[in-house]
């Protein structure tokens, strides 16, 4: 059976299943960085693009290699043009989880979120620090 | 002809109209998964002087999903700076959240709203600072809204 749907609709069919593609979610990002923690504070992972929206569904750390006693997250976002720190919140890695659920409920963003990690132990510089996190295109 | 298909093995012909004036309302309703564009910009007020609104969001009646709203107070020193939410329940504008930050020691990004809210009527934002420095500064914000 052939189905002779015009030119309109097959656009529409289109846009519908452009949309509903979305909804699988982007691929998710498991991966680690390494930096000197305790020298200075480093990114862990940029994620987003500039002027794309995305709903950032999960976003995890794993702090299992470190041993510091303050290991501070934070993230970092563009408010109207200009970056500044939206969250920051310190972890002991010797008592708390070793992974961080740092979003685990749904935050839309239309530019790129910067996860940065500090650690106040030396023992910790040149470790990996693992992450995962799982976004919707919008 | 266009609106009408042909199905070979009976050879009858039916119109489609109907299911491309479905589609057609599928499609908007799946546009709007797309979100709104993000609204981003910055208000100016004499915040010690008296709390003042930052930025009104949503409509009456219009159902939203607020997914995100940052508000950046990096020009401001003072060390009780309240961030407040109105909404109408029940026809009457009520405050529905307030947060006192501290400017010299807080992130200067406030993550006020960082998960999914529906609303169906406006959401006012306002602030007020104690430092009298702050008066005439500019307060950035940053949202993202969803029609429903």
């Amino acid at each position: 059976m052939s189905l002779l749907i015009n030119q309109a609709g097959q656009g529409t069919l289109l846009e519908i299943k452009a949309q509903t593609d979305k909804l699988a979610g982007a691929d998710p990002v498991t991966d680690s960085a390494t930096a000197d923690w305790q020298t200075a504070e480093a990114d862990v992972v940029s994620i987003g693009a500039a002027d794309i929206r995305n709903k950032v569904h999960d976003l995890s750390l794993s702090i299992s290699n470190l041993v510091g006693t303050v290991i501070t997250i934070r993230l970092y976002k563009n408010v109207h043009g200009t970056e500044c720190k939206v969250y920051e919140q310190s972890f002991d890695a010797s008592s708390d989880p070793p992974g961080l659920p740092i979003i685990n409920g749904a935050w839309a963003t239309h530019d790129i979120i910067r996860v940065t990690l500090q650690s106040n132990d030396a023992a910790d510089n040149g470790k990996a620090v693992d992450f995962d996190y799982m976004l919707e295109a919008m | 002809m266009p609106g009408e298909f042909y199905i070979e093995n009976k050879a009858e012909k039916a119109s489609l109209k109907g299911i491309e004036t479905r589609l057609t309302a599928i499609e908007g309703k799946l546009e709007k998964l797309a979100g709104e564009a993000p609204g981003t910009g910055s208000a100016t007020g004499d915040w010690q002087t008296a709390e003042s609104d930052v930025v009104t969001i949503g409509a009456h009646n219009v159902r939203h999903k607020v997914h995100s709203m940052v508000v950046s107070i990096h020009n401001l020193v003072g060390t009780a700076v309240t961030v407040r939410l109105y909404m109408l329940v029940n026809g009457v504008e009520r405050k529905v959240y307030e947060q006192v930050f501290d400017a010299s020691a807080d992130s200067p990004g406030l993550w006020i709203i960082n998960g999914t809210v529906g609303i169906h009527e406006a959401l006012k934002v306002t602030l007020q600072s104690n430092d009298a420095a702050d008066n005439g500064q500019a307060i950035d914000y940053d949202y993202m809204m969803e029609e429903m």
